[in-house]
């Protein structure tokens, strides 16, 4: 296996972009793991974002695999917003964080999924 | 029950409203004394009694954490008045909708088109076609199950299950003794239609109405 999991600072600017999207209420949350967090349930994904800040781990993975960057993003919507066109927007502003952060030219595979609409 | 393994980044598989289908790993959150968390916040929340819940502290730290939740909830919700909600417990409501959803997101549906890598889960997609459904007069959704179509859509001669694709919905509805049953359908099936291309942009082959009961509107809405 040779997918890498990218940095913290990776994931949090992809994190970023997503939730500066029109039309994107949160992060899958991991609400049922928030109450969660106190047991054993809480996981702490390694290169996820550092403790005390904000963390997107329960939403976003960004993973590297024979140099082809992939992010994997789960969002809630808002009503309101047509599903689709939002997810096409989280692609879009998803690929320029993954260029930018990565310094890299080439596009990154992004698999967004709707996990709700508030 | 079907599956589509393989076709979707989601690992939450499973049926949706209709509470018939074995529930598979995704939806399992089970407690350290075997039971599921979604049972156990869905029979307290129902009231029905549960002997095992009252005495066992897994259960009970899973309750309380659900009243935390939602204490901590409506606490956001009173201090941030000028969001005008006419009624409070109404986003309680919703923002509980989406932890249900986290515990039970169903299958993960194809949005948009065979080329893009996006998706929905079920039970989020269930709830736009309810909705549309009910926004007829006199009409009450209950069970919806969202598939894809086996043998269409690219992915479907890799053996995927249910590849990318148009989606074949299967709703069933209560309707009010005033409907003429083939209007009624003929109306659910337009509303849901308009409702997966407006509101979500999924493709649909096909809108199966069942009409599982005729209610009257006089007692049921008063």
């Amino acid at each position: 296996m040779t997918e890498q999991l990218a940095s913290g600072e990776l994931t949090e600017a992809v994190g970023r972009a997503v939730l500066a999207t029109a039309g994107v209420a949160f992060l899958r949350p991991g609400l049922a793991q928030l109450v969660r967090a106190s047991r054993t349930m809480a996981r702490v994904r390694p290169g996820g974002a550092a403790s005390g800040g904000p963390s997107y781990a329960s939403g976003v993975r960004v993973t590297r695999d024979a140099g082809n960057w992939h992010a994997e993003v789960h969002v809630v919507l808002r009503r309101g917003h047509r599903a689709v066109d939002v997810t096409r927007a989280v692609r879009a502003a998803v690929t320029e964080a993954v260029r930018r952060a990565a310094g890299t030219a080439d596009d990154p595979r992004v698999t967004v999924t709707v996990t709700g609409l508030v | 029950m079907a599956v589509n393994e393989g076709t979707g980044p989601g690992e939450g598989y499973g049926a949706v409203g209709g509470g018939d289908a074995a529930l598979d790993r995704a939806e399992r959150e089970p407690l350290p004394c075997g039971r599921e968390l979604w049972s156990v916040w869905e029979r307290h929340e129902t009231g029905e009694p549960d002997p095992h819940s009252d005495g066992c502290p897994h259960c009970t730290e899973a309750l309380t954490s659900l009243r935390r939740l939602e204490d901590v909830v409506s606490t956001a919700r009173d201090a941030e008045p000028a969001e005008a909600e006419p009624d409070a417990s109404a986003l309680v409501g919703r923002v509980m909708d989406v932890v249900r959803l986290e515990l039970r997101p169903g299958r993960t549906l194809p949005l948009g088109e065979d080329d893009e890598d996006a998706w929905i889960v079920e039970a989020a997609a269930a709830r736009v076609v309810r909705a549309a459904a009910e926004t007829l007069p006199g009409v009450r959704a209950g069970s919806c199950r969202i598939e894809g179509v086996p043998g269409q859509g690219p992915g479907a001669a890799s053996g995927q299950a249910v590849p990318r694709g148009p989606v074949v919905i299967r709703l069933a509805v209560e309707v009010a003794l005033t409907w003429g049953l083939q209007e009624v359908a003929d109306r659910v099936r337009r509303r849901v239609l308009e409702a997966a291309e407006s509101e979500l942009g999924m493709r649909v082959v096909a809108v199966d109405v069942t009409i599982a009961d005729i209610i009257d509107e006089r007692e049921e809405r008063p």
